[in-house]
């Protein structure tokens, strides 16, 4: 009995000593995870100057210094792969209206449509952190107007049209051109992401007519009033609706946004939204589109224009 | 969905159901002090033949119903009294109370039973049921001179702590703000103060406690993971009696004594810690911490039958979590941190007991009101702020009908919160609180049918905000099985639970106890756990065994989001948690090693598994997934010295890694990053896919006892973490600033006791 309680002391003893010792307090939480930098941007091709902010990814955050452009260990380069053209982007640091800084590099270079370019921030060690686009190409934009204009049983005219080709479209708005004579105003209706994406790779979208016609005739109204469209008849004066379109923004390929509210806390999760190797963020491009057709006098007279 | 009328004609019901023939019925108390004795051994004998037997409840009640008319002899024991016998002469339909005052056996051990041994330790370890008696709490020395319920419960498995600091504790895979917590009935929202070896609770003021880990029967409900019952000692009504505790952890003094001789006293505890300012002096180590706790209790039985109860308890708690800091190197840390760490939290629990035995039926009410303060921050500005109120009623039946035990009650809970969350990142300040009602019936009973008792049960909750009404059923089977020689101790136990309210802490912060209570949103889904727990237990060659296995389905619970920005968040999303378990215990008592030495031991293991699986199929480890840990009590005793070694290891609790911080841009086609600022944005990896080191501590104490009649001195010096190992304790994930658990803390205490 004693012996077996000798040996149960030294047992618990020899397993209360030897656990502890196999494990070091040790904690260090960083694990680096191979990625140098965070690039936010986007080439615009319809402008001269392209920008892009480039963030260090640090041990700690280094949100509230205010930095010198030496300070950021980065060569910013943009390459036309076909050609292998590089070009050296200017550094610059700028103060933000809330108080932070930030490095933003420029450059007036020329991006030209269709073609594939890569940027690349480098560090002094050669360490590099890299993104690719494919500048959207100018082509015609081609709208389908699947149906003809409805009349819902909530009193709408509504129309239906599908932008072929275009899976992500941005900053999404539908204009309308009234005329009078050689008088013209064109009006937009933001119509933001509204729609859908088909299964074909599309983007079909519903044009509420009704609900869109309040703010354009407002619009011809001010306009009068204002003088920056002539109305011999004043008030009464007879616009008619000679034209609609669309506007968008079209992104490169990658640069799928997803449908509805951007949710910060999900869509900011590091490999939520990224093209950046070796690094986080995103360098995309974009380019602006319009379409435009024609309204029927039958439509133009429902929707209450006067001739 | 179920009628809001069926919880109060199930009441009715169980008030008018036929009742059962002749029975016996009484109180088991120590002589003097009118505490009850929870587990005295009752039975009844015709002739020399035990008909009946029972053990006392945690109120020193036993009850045998349906007994025949005739004559009988009634003997009550208990382990270290002088037993008791009545002859009973029980005519039909008879119904005898009864009560006995045990005095101490002058030579106590000798009059050991079985049953009364098996009501607390490992012994009585019941699948999912650890009834606690002070002596389980003097068994786990804390510093100082006095006992502590927290200090016991860090040694039971499946019980998580962070370490000796805190203030929280994970009960088998649930979180800490899925455990109950009742003083007397009434909720105490944080009881475990900022050093984890002491609660609220010390054993100066502890009767007994019932630790529910799983499968806990329909009288608690509205937590998913367990409760812990804890009663209180009533005054001594007969003779003035104290305590009075030196000790550089903590000092105390007990004052008890009646108010009216025999039927009514009063019982006050108070406990400060001097750590603060004795360390720096003593040991040259900064120990910021600065905790305390009062409680006064008044006790009366009015009237035959009738016993009524007030307290209230206060506790406060103040540290300092910077103390010794160390940089992600392991390097101290010297100049001043740029954010204080200040961390204090206090409550105000107050509460009245009322119980009466009338005919058949005994009546119990209680009501109570309990706040719970947070702060964390600098004490004139603090960044962060909370706070919790609750006022509870409840009422409770029990009776025998139909051959069995039955217990019924209802209860009414309102609780109200807020919060204030300043943003230093953002530079904003968040303000938000919530109040809502709930309301819940319950009614178990309990059948024997040969040596097992089945105890079906169901709870009907209302969480209220409209949330609905939802069926809690509960089971509890145990009993005894002899085979191969040995009498098997089998349990299994089940339960469903809901609850409303839910505790956030922060990402950011690992170890940081600083929580938000709010609710999950009404509308939505009620976070539910389903329990099933079975046990096994044995007598071997004088050690006890025990062997429970667990599991808990949680569903729909409301988690932290894993926000990016650098920000407490009060944001939730859906997940359910899985958690599964198997503890093993082992221990033995009073065995001879040497001539006059004997020896206590306690070995538990306990391996367990919890993850949680948001809406988006991720699935990662809960922050209280502590696979293996494993502690040890060894006491060794010779004559009025005893040497005492506490050993606990567990393996690391799970965090989530940071990959440092860079800013995020809300980029679309409209965004101008030259004048369109980031926000800043810390790069965490899968959550909780790390670990932290593992927790390890020795504890070493020597003690010894000086009794002297009525005069009782003991002495106990020792050492905490006597390996001095760097138990992590606090790590902010922003700073890299890391604060350690206690290192090697020499203490000497001494207490002076006159019963």
């Amino acid at each position: 009995m004693r012996r077996r309680s000798i040996l149960l002391v030294g047992f618990v003893l020899t397993v209360s000593s030897v656990l502890p010792a196999c494990d070091d307090p040790f904690l260090d939480p960083y694990v680096n995870t191979g990625r140098w930098f965070t690039i936010w941007g986007f080439v615009d091709a319809s402008k001269t100057e392209q920008v892009v902010r480039v963030i260090p990814v640090t041990r700690t955050s280094t949100a509230d210094r205010a930095p010198s452009v030496e300070d950021l260990d980065a060569t910013v380069v943009s390459i036309e792969v076909a050609t292998g053209v590089a070009t050296t982007w200017h550094p610059t640091v700028v103060e933000y209206a809330d108080g932070s800084w930030g490095h933003v590099f420029r450059t007036n270079a020329r991006f030209r449509q269709g073609y594939h370019y890569r940027l690349e921030v480098r560090r002094s060690d050669g360490r590099t952190a890299y993104a690719d686009t494919w500048i959207p190409v100018d082509d015609p934009l081609h709208v389908v107007q699947r149906d003809s204009v409805r009349f819902d049983p909530d009193g709408h005219y509504r129309q239906r049209i599908v932008l072929r080709g275009i899976a992500s479209p941005w900053n999404l708005r539908v204009t309308y051109l009234a005329q009078s004579g050689v008088a013209r105003l064109v009006h937009e209706v933001p119509y933001a992401r509204a729609g859908r994406r088909t299964a074909e790779g599309d983007w079909e979208l519903d044009i509420d007519l009704s609900a869109d016609q309040p703010a354009v005739k407002q619009h011809v109204r001010e306009a009068i009033l204002s003088g920056e469209v002539p109305g011999e008849g004043g008030l009464s004066t007879p616009f008619n609706l000679h034209q609609m379109g669309i506007r968008l923004t079209k992104t490169d390929a990658d640069w799928d946004l997803p449908e509805g509210p951007l949710d910060p806390d999900r869509f900011a999760l590091p490999g939520a939204h990224t093209n950046v190797e070796n690094g986080y963020g995103y360098w995309g491009s974009a380019l602006p589109f319009e379409a435009k057709w024609l309204v029927t006098y039958e439509l133009s007279r429902n929707l209450g224009w006067d001739y | 969905m179920i009628p809001r009328c069926l919880p109060p004609l199930l009441i009715l019901a169980f008030a008018v159901l036929p009742v059962s023939a002749q029975e016996v019925r009484g109180f088991v108390t120590e002589a003097g002090g009118e505490q009850p004795l929870q587990g005295a051994s009752v039975v009844l004998l015709r002739g020399a033949d035990v008909a009946y037997g029972t053990t006392t409840d945690g109120d020193g009640f036993f009850r045998f119903v349906r007994v025949a008319p005739g004559s009988w002899r009634l003997r009550v024991s208990f382990v270290g009294f002088e037993p008791r016998e009545e002859v009973l002469e029980l005519t039909e339909g008879a119904v005898v109370s009864l009560g006995f005052a045990l005095s101490e056996a002058a030579e106590g051990l000798d009059e050991v039973v079985v049953e009364a041994q098996a009501a607390s330790g490992v012994a009585a370890v019941v699948a999912g049921l650890e009834s606690i008696r002070p002596r389980d709490l003097a068994r786990v020395p804390v510093p100082g001179a006095a006992g502590d319920l927290a200090a016991y419960l860090g040694t039971v498995p499946g019980v998580v702590q962070p370490g000796d600091r805190g203030g929280r504790y994970s009960i088998r895979g649930g979180q800490d703000d899925q455990n109950l917590v009742l003083l007397d009935g009434v909720p105490v929202h944080a009881a475990f103060h900022l050093l984890s070896m002491f609660s609220a609770f010390s054993d100066e003021i502890v009767d007994r406690a019932s630790l529910h880990t799983a499968g806990f029967g329909a009288e608690f409900g509205g937590r998913l993971s367990s409760s812990l019952d804890v009663r209180t000692r009533n005054g001594n009504k007969q003779a003035l009696s104290g305590s009075v505790a030196v000790a550089p952890f903590v000092s105390g003094a007990r004052v008890e004594g009646p108010i009216v001789p025999g039927r009514a006293s009063f019982l006050v505890s108070g406990r400060r810690s001097l750590l603060e300012d004795i360390t720096p002096r003593l040991f040259g180590q900064e120990m910021p911490f600065r905790f305390g706790d009062a409680f006064v209790k008044v006790h009366a039985l009015p009237a035959r039958g009738q016993d009524l109860s007030a307290f209230v308890l206060f506790t406060d708690d103040t540290g300092q979590l910077a103390g010794s800091s160390f940089d992600f190197r392991g390097d101290p840390i010297t100049e001043a941190p740029t954010d204080s760490l200040d961390l204090h939290w206090d409550n105000r629990v107050a509460g009245a007991r009322w119980s009466a035995t009338t005919g058949r039926v005994r009546t119990e009410w209680t009501a109570g009101r309990s706040r719970f303060t947070s702060r964390f921050g600098p004490a004139g500005s603090p960044e962060r702020t909370s706070a919790l109120e609750s006022t509870d009623v409840e009422a409770r039946f029990e009776t025998d009908r139909f051959g069995a035990e039955w217990r019924a009650g209802a209860s009414w809970h309102s609780v109200a919160t807020d919060w204030r969350l300043d943003d230093a990142f953002r530079d904003s300040v968040v303000t938000d609180g919530v109040s809502w009602s709930e309301s819940a019936a319950w009614v178990e009973s309990e059948w024997t049918i040969g040596s097992f008792a089945f105890v079906p049960g169901v709870r009907l909750y209302s969480p209220g905000k409209g949330d609905g009404l939802f069926v809690e059923p509960r089971a509890r089977i145990s009993g005894r099985l002899s085979a191969l020689g040995v009498s098997h101790r089998l349990s299994v136990a089940a339960a469903r639970v809901h609850q409303a309210i839910t505790g956030l802490t922060d990402e950011r912060d690992v170890g940081n106890p600083f929580t938000v209570w709010t609710r999950v949103p009404a509308g939505g889904t009620l976070p539910r756990a389903t329990h099933l727990v079975a046990g096994w237990g044995a007598a071997f060659a004088g050690a006890d065994v025990a062997i429970e296995a667990w599991h808990k389905a949680i569903d729909g619970l409301q988690i932290p989001v894993f926000s990016v920005f650098p920000s407490f968040t009060t944001d939730l999303q859906p997940a359910d948690g899985r958690a599964r378990g198997l503890d093993a215990r082992l221990a033995t008592e009073n065995r001879s090693i040497a001539r006059g030495t004997t020896l206590d031991a306690t070995v538990s293991w306990a391996w367990s598994r919890s993850e949680y699986e948001t809406a988006d199929a991720n699935r990662f480890p809960a922050p209280n997934d502590r696979r293996h840990s494993v502690s040890g009590t060894l006491i060794a005793r010779r004559g009025e010295l005893s040497l005492t070694l506490t050993a606990q290891y567990g393996t690391g609790l799970p965090f989530t890694p940071s990959s440092g911080f860079d800013a995020w841009i809300l980029l679309t086609p409209d965004t101008d990053v030259a004048t369109d600022p980031a926000r800043v944005r810390v790069l965490y990896g899968d959550p909780n896919s790390a670990r932290q080191p593992v927790y390890a501590r020795f504890d070493l104490w020597l003690e010894r006892r000086v009794d002297r009649g009525r005069t009782v001195a003991t002495i106990r010096a020792g050492a905490m973490n006597v390996l001095s190992r760097a138990n992590l304790f606090y790590y902010d994930l922003f700073t890299y600033r890391r604060v350690n658990q206690l290192p090697l803390v020499p203490s000497v205490g001494i207490r002076l006791e006159v019963r």
